[in-house]
């Protein structure tokens, strides 16, 4: 009865039509593979390989041994040794270089007779995170050196530090933005695309006319819309599966928790994303406008205020209002909590009666929005 | 079983129905009844308010104000219940398909969608698959089909769960002869067999007469109606004593209502020039695998109006546009005023003039700006456009209106200043390709009067159209179908060659006419119904006349009368393009 014949035939139907557009089905899921790739390799917190050049006054072995401890590490890239500051300003004006240190004629001297010396940093500050960043990994390398220097030291000479801060990041030990980053993807992408390619589900055949087809038949809207819905949630759902294989092949990210919790989450989730799409495309009159609409309400705030970035409780509180309303917020939840901290249903029970509220508002809205009759 | 005469109570009834679309109205004040078994024809120009009505009627559109009741629902207040004994095909051609299903799951999803039991479903379909002679065609993508197959096809969606009342809007514009015969069939089968009754629209006031009853839409208002016999005797016949057509009946309803003079028929203006004008020769383009136009051939003298029939994709457009420059022909050649086309771009388009389909002029810019941007497009200088600009503006009518926007004009003033754009750098060449599709008779006719008032000043003009009564305005006429020319000659001479070989048609006019079609069609096979009257093709006129008399009278049905008609100008293509289908 759930299933009637009707809203199998509308089913039927949509699934021969989406199967049989070539180029539909191509970006269907071309479209999420190059977001999920583009991203998740392109989109990294780590700095890494930051371009740096040296002054080096003093020339010594000592500010060698100082120069190419940064080489080496894989923070930094050496980019080699410049004469004057001058040259420094220019790699830094044209982001030749991030990094410019001076090295201090007297600089083996000064440690040498168990002083400390000075060293002078100039750091491409225009992007604050990174700049902290680079300042923070010289630091940890500056540290590192003064330590192993101690021990050629005079005795008491310098006043090292006996209490050593080890911090050890937990969920992500690596401090890898990639695990982070990449279950986030997920949430993200299967906001948008899902929502997306429903969007045009049924404002295509206000335009084409085939509307009408329906609207002078005997069939409940009910069983039009869910008809609709369906294959376009299949199409979802598969693109969760490619999304989250890619995480694991690809990306090489840890699952902690349940594949099988993460999965009947995604099927709610993609519901969700699907009838806002549905719920669109019922709203509006023209295919352009149902996309663009589309794009605009879920691709901006899915990586703006989902806790995609920046985590919901450091937000402002309007951001806040914001995120409690977009669904993403509440699945990204669960995305993390899955692959970082192995968390599942016990702890999201609330998220995914939520995500039913969504599911239940969007569909009835669309029912509602849905006339046989027009105005 | 056909209800003849028409009676009882009526199975649709419409009271001063009026729609607005924020403050525009749309129809007003609209009553009528249809009674069951009829069909009923909605007639008028775009616009008139025939989609708006027949949306009503399927209880898809809300009216502003009035009644309408279908099957003795009361459909304003519960539209949802008469849905089931309905079946309405929105207008366009197949529109309502869906392009990546073939023909068969086509049918198959509107069966399912209206829980055809599986036993009916299997007959119906191979029922209007053979009428509609889809059936080779079940596996093919509606979207690969032609215009007219694609119209057959909805026809067949429509119908596939037998409704009793059925909505056609505009079924038959743009359609082939071919294929709108065949609708004919499958809608009197329907009527005569099933008892079925339809309302359709159509803008072809010639197929109209094929309609039991009509009502004349126009701005909304229903002008005139009635059985479309009786409003065609009640106009008069004309000078020849033949029948008015029903184009005069609007006409005449037109002029009671909007008080302008009535236009004479269009009559011959001058003769053309022996000189050619446009030569054309094996001209062909294809789209890929698909031949849009196929080695076309004709002349065109100076001072001719040379017209162009054939419905939607027969291939019209591509050649005018091959023949102004915008398309390059696969093979083939052709030249205008001497000049080969394809090549001197330039010189060629200084002697040209063109009218595209639906769009050539500017909504948004004014009538006095449309004008001067032709004219600058044109290269013409201030001067000569200053001095044009009267000119123009007096052949559209719209002397005093230079500051109205071109999008507020009603259709048929539109269509007469693209025109004017189009001869504003006076060309000794016109194209206008459909140029009056849409339009209300009497600005059709309007129209017409000013192609020959060009015409006789030596202008040779090209005309494109799907109208088939249109083809008496034209001195020569190609018959287009499928991308090749089909018939080509003068209209009466193509006609009388038809004639000549497939005979004329006996028109049995009975009050019981359903009976007598039923009677007959057993003897005559290729006996079909025109409206209330039956027609049956005949090579022996006299002698057939006399043998349906006999027939008729042993089984005790009334005649009234048995007159021999000649074809229309849709039979005459018939003809024409069954002969070319014996040709390879």
């Amino acid at each position: 009865m759930f299933l009637s014949r009707r809203l199998l035939a509308v089913a039927d139907k949509e699934l021969k039509e989406i199967l049989r557009d070539k180029l539909y089905i191509s970006l269907a899921f071309g479209v999420p593979l190059l977001l999920f790739i583009l991203f998740g390799f392109g989109l990294t917190l780590d700095v890494n390989n930051i371009p740096f050049a040296v002054i080096d006054q003093n020339r010594s072995p000592l500010s060698r041994a100082f120069t190419d401890r940064l080489a080496h590490s894989r923070y930094f890239a050496f980019q080699g040794y410049v004469a004057a500051e001058k040259e420094l300003y220019a790699g830094l004006v044209d982001s030749h270089i991030r990094l410019g240190l001076i090295i201090p004629p007297n600089f083996d001297r000064t440690l040498a007779s168990g002083q400390a010396s000075d060293l002078q940093a100039l750091i491409d500050g225009a992007f604050p995170d990174r700049a902290a960043a680079i300042l923070s990994y010289l630091d940890i390398i500056q540290q590192e050196f003064n330590r192993d220097l101690a021990p050629a030291r005079p005795a008491g000479t310098l006043a090292a530090p006996y209490i050593q801060v080890e911090s050890r990041a937990w969920f992500n030990p690596d401090l890898q933005s990639r695990n982070f980053i990449v279950p986030g993807l997920i949430a993200t992408n299967l906001f948008f695309y899902p929502a997306l390619l429903a969007s045009i589900a049924v404002v295509r055949e206000k335009e084409s006319g085939a509307i009408f087809n329906i609207y002078c038949a005997p069939i409940r809207t009910w069983e039009y819309l869910l008809g609709k819905l369906l294959p376009y949630w299949a199409i979802g759902f598969l693109n969760y599966f490619l999304l989250v294989g890619l995480a694991e092949f690809v990306f090489h990210v840890p699952m902690r928790g349940s594949l099988v919790f993460l999965t009947a989450a995604a099927w709610l989730y993609v519901g969700v994303t699907t009838s806002l799409g549905l719920f669109i495309s019922v709203l509006l009159r023209t295919q352009v406008g149902a996309m663009l609409l589309t794009t605009v309400i879920t691709l901006i705030p899915a990586f703006i205020y989902s806790g995609f970035f920046i985590s919901v409780a450091s937000m402002a509180p309007e951001a806040q209002v914001m995120a409690a309303i977009l669904p993403v917020t509440y699945f990204m939840e669960i995305v993390r909590g899955v692959y970082l901290k192995g968390l599942g249903l016990q702890q999201y029970w609330p998220n995914l009666l939520i995500l039913m509220g969504f599911f239940g508002a969007f569909f009835g809205l669309s029912l509602l929005k849905l006339k046989k009759r027009l105005e | 079983m056909a209800a003849s005469p028409l009676s009882g109570p009526p199975i649709i009834e419409l009271e001063q129905v009026t729609k607005f679309y924020r403050q525009t109205p749309a129809v007003q004040d609209v009553s009528f009844v249809v009674q069951p078994g009829e069909v009923f024809g909605l007639l008028g120009p775009d616009g008139a308010g025939k989609s708006t009505l027949m949306q009503i009627m399927a209880g898809v559109l809300r009216p502003s104000h009035g009644r309408v009741r279908v099957a003795g629902v009361d459909v304003t207040s519960d539209p949802e219940a008469i849905k089931s004994r309905i079946g309405y095909m929105p207008q366009g051609l197949g529109l309502n398909l869906y392009d990546a299903l073939s023909v068969a799951e086509n049918i198959h999803f509107f069966g399912k969608l209206r829980e055809v039991p599986a036993d009916v479903y299997q007959r119906h379909k191979d029922e209007l698959l053979a009428t509609t002679q889809l059936a080779p065609f079940v596996d093919r993508p509606a979207g690969q089909l032609s215009g007219g197959m694609r119209q057959k096809l909805a026809l067949c969606c429509t119908l596939i769960h037998l409704p009793q009342i059925i909505f056609l809007d505009e079924p038959t514009t743009g359609v082939d002869p071919i294929s709108r015969r065949d609708f004919w069939l499958i809608i009197n089968r329907l009527v005569v067999a099933e008892g079925a009754t339809v309302i359709m629209t159509t803008s072809y006031l010639d197929e109209a007469e094929r309609c039991h009853r009509v009502a004349l839409l126009h701005k909304g208002r229903i002008i005139a109606q009635g059985e479309t016999a009786v409003l065609q005797a009640e106009a008069g016949g004309d000078a020849q004593g033949r029948v008015c057509s029903l184009e005069e009946v609007f006409i005449r309803a037109m002029v009671q209502e909007t008080a302008v003079t009535i236009p004479d028929p269009v009559s011959f203006c001058t003769l053309p020039g022996s000189e050619p004008m446009i030569q054309v020769e094996a001209l062909t383009k294809k789209f890929g695998a698909f031949t849009a136009v196929d080695r076309v051939s004709f002349t065109i003298y100076q001072g001719e109006i040379f017209g162009f029939l054939g419905p939607n994709g027969a291939g019209k457009t591509t050649v005018i546009k091959m023949l102004t420059g915008i398309l390059k022909p696969t093979s083939g050649r052709g030249c205008i005023a001497g000049l080969p086309i394809g090549r001197d771009g330039s010189r060629i388009k200084a002697h040209l003039g063109y009218m595209s389909q639906k769009f050539s002029l500017y909504r948004d810019l004014s009538v006095a700006e449309n004008i001067r941007l032709y004219g600058r497009v044109y290269g013409m200088s201030r001067a000569d456009l200053a001095a044009r600009l009267p000119e123009i503006l007096a052949l559209a009518d719209l002397v005093g209106q230079e500051d109205r926007l071109a999008g507020d004009l009603p259709l048929g003033i539109r269509q007469r200043l693209a025109l004017g754009c189009a001869i504003l750098h006076r060309p000794n060449v016109i194209f206008l390709d459909e140029p009056t599709s849409g339009v209300d008779p009497i600005a059709r006719r309007q129209f017409w009067e000013l192609i020959c008032s060009l015409a006789s000043q030596g202008v040779t003009i090209m005309v494109s159209t799907h109208y088939m009564d249109e083809a008496q305005y034209c001195q020569r006429l190609a018959f287009v179908h499928q991308g090749r020319i089909v018939g080509l000659g003068p209209p009466e001479e193509l006609r009388q060659q038809a004639e000549a070989a497939s005979g004329q048609h006996l028109e049995i006019v009975s009050p019981q006419f359903g009976q007598v079609f039923q009677a007959l069609r057993q003897h005559y096979p290729r006996a079909f119904l025109h409206g209330s009257r039956i027609h049956i093709p005949t090579k022996t006129p006299d002698q057939d006349r006399q043998q349906i008399t006999d027939r008729l009278e042993g089984v005790g049905l009334p005649v009234t009368a048995i007159t021999i008609t000649s074809l229309t100008m849709e039979d005459t293509f018939i003809y024409f393009i069954q002969e070319q289908q014996h040709v390879p």
